[in-house]
């Protein structure tokens, strides 16, 4: 068994140009990936969703990623030129995102899409491609693949289009899956059916993840490690379900002002913001 | 304050017939905070959008302070009653000051002091004067949030109607805007009814909340039963379970409730 990591990161930042210089939206983070579930938390701006671009090469221009090591399987993907990193990004690393609607191509039934995915990385003929298609889509637990695979993606709802998105990402048979908020949009049952799916890639398959969340809570529930990230550097990182003793008090502070079930309470505690954890960063993970 | 009976409402026709909601009762008295949750298309926010007037054609019988609610409103019954949406962004004129915004209503209303009013909903939400003459996009989601609540105070409304209020922002903005709410609601005796899917937040500001699926109310139950996790319903179990984070089992678990 091949124990290195998936992913290696050290000293990723991303920049980009402002009116006052040089904005870092990641600012020096490191962290490696095995096969596992590993989370990705922070609030609005705190660089996550960059984080999941940089490694994937998809930061916008004019964003600037650099980085000491940012090595996949342990090849170094900076280096690679737009040919290497599309072989790379889909085949070997696919990405998930919040919005199934801006990820599928409204005028191309479900079928096609992930048939043409699966043909794009492989040699399979169309015939091949399409059994795939179908069964990728009952992979994912939808009721009646072959209705939703004539289907055009406005004829889904949420939750069936964001499965048929996990359908297509995972078609190439990805060794790691960065789902950006995959499930913010979906309601709660949906939300567990879509986990589960993940779930499994990662227990039954070998996939690694890297699960970028807002959401502190399911990320407890569901990832192996976390990783707490504010103002573009990772605060610290723990066990998943050791997350409600975090260290931190950003984290801790997040966790006092959800309202909780078990906790009932008059006001909430409000997050007051040290200047300090500015420059926290606690060493890789 | 609140009484809703029997409230139908039905979009389409034919093949595209959707009853969004078949047949809802529930009350809400005066001073009382009322949470509706459910999963997208439950009807929910139907409810509130019937309530305050925004649906076109509904059936049953709506009754606000003990009038009579029909299709068409009163000014009256517009003032006693108020709206606020999930994203502060969309429902924000782009290019209406904050100023412009808050003494809009005002204007429709007929209602003079524009100056003083403003400056005291800008303060009563937690903005300074210097909030007075910005955009919507020079504000934070959490300020415009708060200038979404400081409109929707300007009328001096007997009742708020929330839909989602919390779920586009931050957890540590979240915080501020339920203590913000909260604070407003125990100051001004507001009758509240909150809409969300998120249980813990229903549960903090709602002393009762009715859990919705597919267009009916499947149980009403107090805070307390809900925080004790006492489910009369399976669907409502199901949501609880879901509702607490990932659980393996409960996955495999899952029923469909129609």
């Amino acid at each position: 068994m091949n124990t290195r990591p998936l992913l290696e990161v050290e000293d990723l930042r991303v920049s980009f140009p402002g009116t006052t210089g040089e904005v870092e939206a990641v600012r020096g983070i490191g962290f490696s990936l095995g096969r596992e579930k590993l989370g990705l938390v922070g609030e609005s701006g705190s660089g996550k969703t960059m984080t999941g671009r940089a490694i994937l090469g998809l930061v916008p221009p004019p964003g600037r990623v650099t980085a000491r090591r940012l090595a996949f399987e342990g090849r170094d993907i900076l280096g690679l030129d737009a040919a290497g990193l599309r072989r790379l990004r889909g085949a070997r690393i696919a990405m998930v995102l919040q919005d199934p609607k801006y990820a599928l191509n409204p005028v191309m039934t479900v079928g096609r899409q992930i048939a043409e995915a699966h043909r794009a990385h492989g040699r399979a003929s169309g015939r091949e491609a399409e059994r795939k298609a179908l069964e990728l889509l009952s992979a994912v637990r939808l009721r009646d693949p072959e209705r939703v695979a004539r289907a055009y993606p406005h004829q889904l709802s949420g939750g069936m289009g964001q499965r048929v998105m996990i359908a297509m990402m995972l078609a190439p048979e990805p060794a790691l899956l960065i789902a950006d908020e995959p499930t913010s949009a979906l309601d709660v049952t949906v939300r567990t059916q879509v986990l589960a799916i993940l779930d499994e890639l990662v227990t039954a398959r070998g996939m690694g993840l890297l699960f970028i969340s807002h959401d502190l809570n399911l990320v407890a529930s569901f990832c192996d490690r976390v990783m707490v990230m504010y103002a573009g550097r990772i605060l610290e990182t723990c066990r998943a379900d050791a997350l409600s003793q975090a260290q931190h008090p950003y984290t801790r502070g997040l966790l006092a002002s959800l309202p909780r079930l078990d906790r009932p309470a008059e006001t909430l505690p409000v997050l007051a913001r040290d200047p300090r954890w500015l420059d926290d960063a606690r060493a890789d993970a | 304050m609140i009484e809703v009976e029997d409230l139908a409402v039905v979009y389409g026709s034919g093949a595209s017939r959707v009853e969004a909601l078949r047949g809802v009762s529930f009350a809400v008295g005066q001073g009382e905070s009322f949470g509706l949750v459910g999963e997208s298309g439950s009807g929910k926010s139907t409810v509130l959008r019937a309530l305050a007037g925004l649906e076109a054609d509904w059936s049953g019988s709506l009754r606000v302070a003990g009038e009579v609610q029909g299709l068409r409103r009163s000014k009256a019954s517009r003032r006693r009653l108020q709206l606020v949406f999930q994203d502060p962004y969309g429902s924000l004129h782009p290019r209406h000051t904050v100023d412009r915004t808050l003494a809009e209503p005002l204007t429709i209303h007929g209602i003079g002091e524009r100056e003083t009013r403003v400056r005291q909903a800008l303060d009563a939400v937690g903005l300074g004067p210097a909030f007075r003459f910005r955009y919507p996009h020079q504000l934070s989601g959490g300020q415009r949030q708060r200038v979404a609540i400081a409109r929707a105070l300007m009328l001096e409304p007997e009742i708020l109607l929330l839909d989602e209020p919390t779920s586009a922002l931050d957890v540590s903005v979240q915080a501020e805007i339920l203590n913000l709410l909260s604070r407003l609601k125990a100051e001004r005796g507001l009758t509240v009814i909150l809409v969300s899917h998120d249980l813990a937040v229903v549960a903090h500001m709602c002393r009762r909340l009715a859990v919705m699926n597919a267009g009916r109310i499947v149980e009403t139950l107090s805070a307390e039963q809900l925080r004790a996790g006492a489910a009369g319903e399976p669907y409502t179990a199901q949501l609880l379970r879901a509702s607490a984070g990932y659980d393996r089992d409960a996955a495999r678990d899952l029923v469909a409730y129609d």
